[in-house]
């Protein structure tokens, strides 16, 4: 019983750093990573050897220029990502063993390569963002589709058959999320109306490719996805959107951090914002229109469900939140509850919030459930793949040291011997006494 | 009875066929088929690394369970992406491990004595065990974005499901019996 809790002991010492974060990339010390070169720019190599992309696509470049011209207005910003012409380069971070291509020079291309080899399977894209792990500034980022993939302006509607159809694929929509991740927006988790999957609501960076019926909703940015951005690089006018902040606690007054708290828009409960529970259990839910709310706690944990790290690297770490809790401390055993017209809105809390305000105090309490998961712990560097990092769960809390040990099975034996040692040092100096 | 468990097993699989950053789903078979070993095991270490100017992560998986492959007690896994030297390289799509996370893993060739993920993140399933049911299940990691399709391509409801561990085991040996066998 000891060991055990030696080891759990030492498992929360090395997860007591694991934290996640809003929806933006981290670095593993938990650093923002973003731009400090407002003005950063994109080279595209639009050639492809795809004949059906060759056929679908008048031209994979303005394809990307509109995905980042959308980002570039969604919100006044500071930054503006820019278009610096074709170019023919064909080298980019990842393609061989012995990269060239991790530099500053943004390209996105077309490519059947990776580390000198085929595509990785499955894969359509893949982003690569390189940083200062000092300050998390990023230097260089390259978007690489896969060639071996048809791509087409519209794989729904089009009026060649060639161009549309379950085996095509809208770069649109596609592009439009990678350029989330080139600007350092990390997954996002709007997505559901209750129970619910709805692709017109879901945040441009929600990490699903719906199909191709919805396409054009997948490339239209939400407002979670210009919040999320505007959050990076906030400029002027400002847009006066309002805030909601509160904690997410356990009945000891303990932080809960990874928990997913959600504004849904009280006229048509829609979701409109998500963000996670910082490490002390802190949330601010930023860049809402003005409007009424309701706002709710998530839990992985629901209806016998099990949602962890399918949606986000972080997400494990809130396996201890036991239900959805939408405030004020109403318990939702089912998320169908949380769909327009349903009863469980009467007993509500509806959150105002105005233009450039900030309503605070929105706390969600839960009591433990012995049964369920303890926190994972992590091997560090573990953040959002093609923004979400698959599945660690392991930025560490920003604003605090950075404890990155190469963590083995060595070191753990050696500190719970250590930990054996001292315990039966106290033992014996107990007995002796 | 086989045939409800197949029909079932293709629901799940195809219910829960997303995956890290923008893929095309994989099936169970052609994960398994790309796979040169399919192992269970936990994760028990992790080493950055640079080769070029790629930042490279080997996780060491201690293998309790092999279902095809050679069988070995311990594989190294690499997925690019890590910080080292103050660089630090973010790659979509690829799996990560949590320290002692118990995981079934599709692994590729043995290439200088790591292996890569088939899929990435696709061909990584987290093990959990249910305390309610008091069974061991196995979710498929999906850290990025993914495809969530009916077979007719369009689309349909994207909800991460859970599958018995023991279930999933028994048609990866299905599907690598079949393979010997000579059966599509």
């Amino acid at each position: 019983m000891r060991a055990y809790k030696i080891i759990v002991m030492v498992a929360l010492l090395l997860a007591a750093s694991s934290l996640l974060a809003f929806i933006l990339l981290r670095a593993d010390d938990g650093a923002v990573v973003h731009w400090t070169n407002l003005s950063p720019v994109y080279w595209v190599n639009k050639n492809t050897t795809n004949s059906t992309t060759q056929a679908c696509m008048a031209d994979p470049v303005v394809t990307v220029q509109d995905a980042f011209s959308a980002w570039n207005h969604a919100a006044p910003l500071t930054i503006s990502v820019n278009y610096g012409g074709t170019t023919s380069i064909t080298d980019f971070c990842g393609m061989s063993l012995d990269d060239t291509g991790c530099d500053s020079t943004n390209v996105i291309l077309f490519s059947k390569q990776w580390e000198g080899g085929s595509f990785p399977a499955g894969a359509l894209a893949v982003t690569v963002t390189n940083y200062s792990t000092a300050d998390g500034v990023i230097y260089g980022v390259d978007m690489v589709f896969n060639d071996a993939i048809k791509w087409s302006d519209d794989p729904y509607n089009n009026a060649n058959d060639l161009c549309k159809g379950s085996s095509v694929y809208s770069l649109a929509a596609v592009v439009t999320h990678e350029s989330g991740h080139f600007y350092g927006l990390d997954h996002s988790f709007v997505a559901y109306v209750g129970e619910n999957f709805d692709p017109s609501i879901a945040a441009t960076m929600f990490p699903v490719y719906f199909g191709n019926t919805v396409w054009l909703d997948m490339a239209s940015l939400e407002q979670d996805d210009k919040a999320g951005v505007y959050y990076l690089y906030p400029g002027a006018p400002d847009p006066g959107w309002g805030r909601i902040k509160g904690t997410v606690k356990d009945q000891t007054g303990k932080g809960f951090f990874g928990v997913h708290v959600q504004a849904i828009r009280k006229s048509d409960a829609v979701p409109v914002l998500g963000v996670l529970s910082e490490s002390d259990g802190s949330y601010l839910l930023y860049g809402l229109t003005p409007d009424d709310y309701y706002a709710y706690a998530e839990s992985p944990y629901i209806a016998g469900e099990f949602f962890t790290s399918w949606i986000s690297t972080y997400y494990q770490n809130a396996d201890s939140v036991p239900y959805v809790q939408l405030y004020s401390k109403i318990q939702i055993n089912n998320y169908a509850q949380l769909a327009a017209g349903s009863t469980v809105f009467s007993r509500a809390t509806p959150i105002t919030v105005a233009a450039g305000a900030t309503v605070a105090g929105i706390d969600f309490s839960y009591t433990i459930q012995p049964h369920l998961s303890p926190p994972t712990t992590s091997l560090g560097n573990n953040h959002g793949d093609d923004g979400g990092n698959g599945g660690c769960g392991c930025v560490l809390n920003p604003g605090l040291p950075l404890v990155k040990p190469d963590i083995d099975l060595a070191s753990i034996s050696a500190l719970l011997l250590l930990s054996g040692l001292s315990l039966r040092s106290i033992r014996r100096k107990k007995a002796a006494a | 009875m086989r045939r409800i468990f197949w029909a079932f097993l293709f629901l799940v699989l195809a219910a829960s066929a997303a995956l890290a950053t923008v893929m095309v789903p994989l099936s169970l078979k052609e994960l398994t088929d790309d796979a040169d070993a399919v192992v269970l095991g936990h994760c028990t270490g992790r080493r950055v690394f640079q080769s070029g100017g790629m930042i490279y992560t080997e996780y060491t998986i201690q293998v309790y369970d092999s279902l095809k492959g050679a069988p070995a007690k311990e594989m190294k896994v690499v997925q690019p992406g890590g910080e080292y030297g103050g660089k630090g390289i973010y790659v979509s799509g690829v799996a990560r491990f949590s320290l002692l996370e118990e995981v079934m893993l599709f692994l590729g060739k043995d290439k200088q004595g790591a292996r890569d993920i088939v899929g990435w993140s696709q061909g990584k399933f987290r093990i959990y065990y249910d305390e309610q049911s008091k069974k061991k299940f196995a979710a498929q990691e999906f850290g990025g974005a993914g495809f969530i399709k009916k077979s007719s391509g369009e689309t349909t409801e994207a909800k991460p499901e859970k599958m018995e561990l023991e279930m999933l085991k028994a048609a990866v040996k299905d599907i690598v019996a079949a393979k010997k066998a000579g059966r599509k």
